[in-house]
């Protein structure tokens, strides 16, 4: 099993970092919920324009969110598969975990007196 | 993760093994032990210790990044389970914490709680059809072979169980 890619470390960590700011989380899950443009998303929170603008680089930047321009306009929404990698690690120590307890009880039976 | 409050959500492992609390302690602490059953580990169970866990496996893995938080000896161990990147944050920051109970036949009942795996999309997934969904699909579609069952519990191989916070 490979648990610890560097590329795919990478990744996740841009998206923890994507995803630490609490506003930005925010904005991920209102976006989660339907397209939306920027003065839409910024009816519902007490954030200026060019805060969510900066949010919504720094989401786009890890995959997050996705961006649709119609003319003048721009809609953005989220990319619930950026998560993946995410959703990946959580996976992976599952089937991690339970292989590595059999070892162990493989181990002890060598060393029991 | 920097923020603190970001949720999280563990993984608890428990197991009945069939030697004595003394020696599982051994073998979850002594570098060579660990060797065999972890990976290869500089550790020494002292709160405040920092060692790496290199778990064997395929080449390019990046080791583990550990320190004690907690150490009773045959009783309770605890460290912080980082993997990082090269020049990069932390990509996964976690903390593995092992219980262990002497049981009445002379075994030891083990526990692992792997704690601190970020719960992202909480908002997004609660009520939401559209994000349910699609998360569904993309779980479905990273981790086809994962026998998850509806109450949140998989067998393991030998017939323990692994469960998960909803």
């Amino acid at each position: 099993m490979d648990l610890f890619d560097f590329d795919e470390a990478i990744l996740e960590a841009d998206i923890l970092r994507a995803l630490a700011d609490p506003t930005r989380r925010a904005v991920f899950e209102q976006l989660a919920r339907r397209e939306m443009s920027v003065s839409e998303l910024k009816a519902g929170f007490s954030v200026s324009q060019p805060a969510i603008s900066q949010h919504l680089a720094a989401l786009r930047g890890a995959g997050l969110v996705a961006e649709r321009r119609e003319g003048r306009f721009a809609y953005y929404r989220a990319e619930p598969q950026g998560l993946a990698p995410l959703i990946d690690w959580i996976d992976r120590y599952r089937a991690f975990w339970p292989e590595r307890i059999d070892r162990l009880k493989d181990v002890l039976k060598d060393i029991k007196p | 993760m920097t923020d603190a409050a970001a949720p999280t959500r563990p993984i608890i492992l428990e197991a009945a093994l069939d030697a004595p609390p003394d020696l599982v302690w051994r073998a979850l602490t002594e570098p060579e032990l660990m060797a065999r059953w972890l990976g290869a580990s500089d550790i020494e169970a002292k709160v405040g210790r920092c060692f790496t866990v290199r778990p064997d496996g395929p080449v390019g893995e990046a080791p583990i990044a550990c320190e004690v938080l907690e150490a009773e000896p045959g009783r309770m161990l605890s460290y912080r389970w980082r993997a990082t990147a090269p020049g990069e944050a932390a990509a996964l920051d976690t903390v593995v914490t092992w219980v262990l109970e002497p049981t009445a036949e002379g075994g030891t009942r083990l526990r692992l709680v792997h704690d601190g795996f970020p719960v992202v999309l909480q908002g997004a997934i609660r009520g939401q059809g559209a994000g349910v969904s699609t998360m569904s699909a993309v779980r479905r579609r990273q981790a086809p072979d994962l026998r998850r069952r509806g109450d949140g519990r998989a067998k393991m191989s030998s017939g323990e169980v692994i469960k998960w916070a909803a």
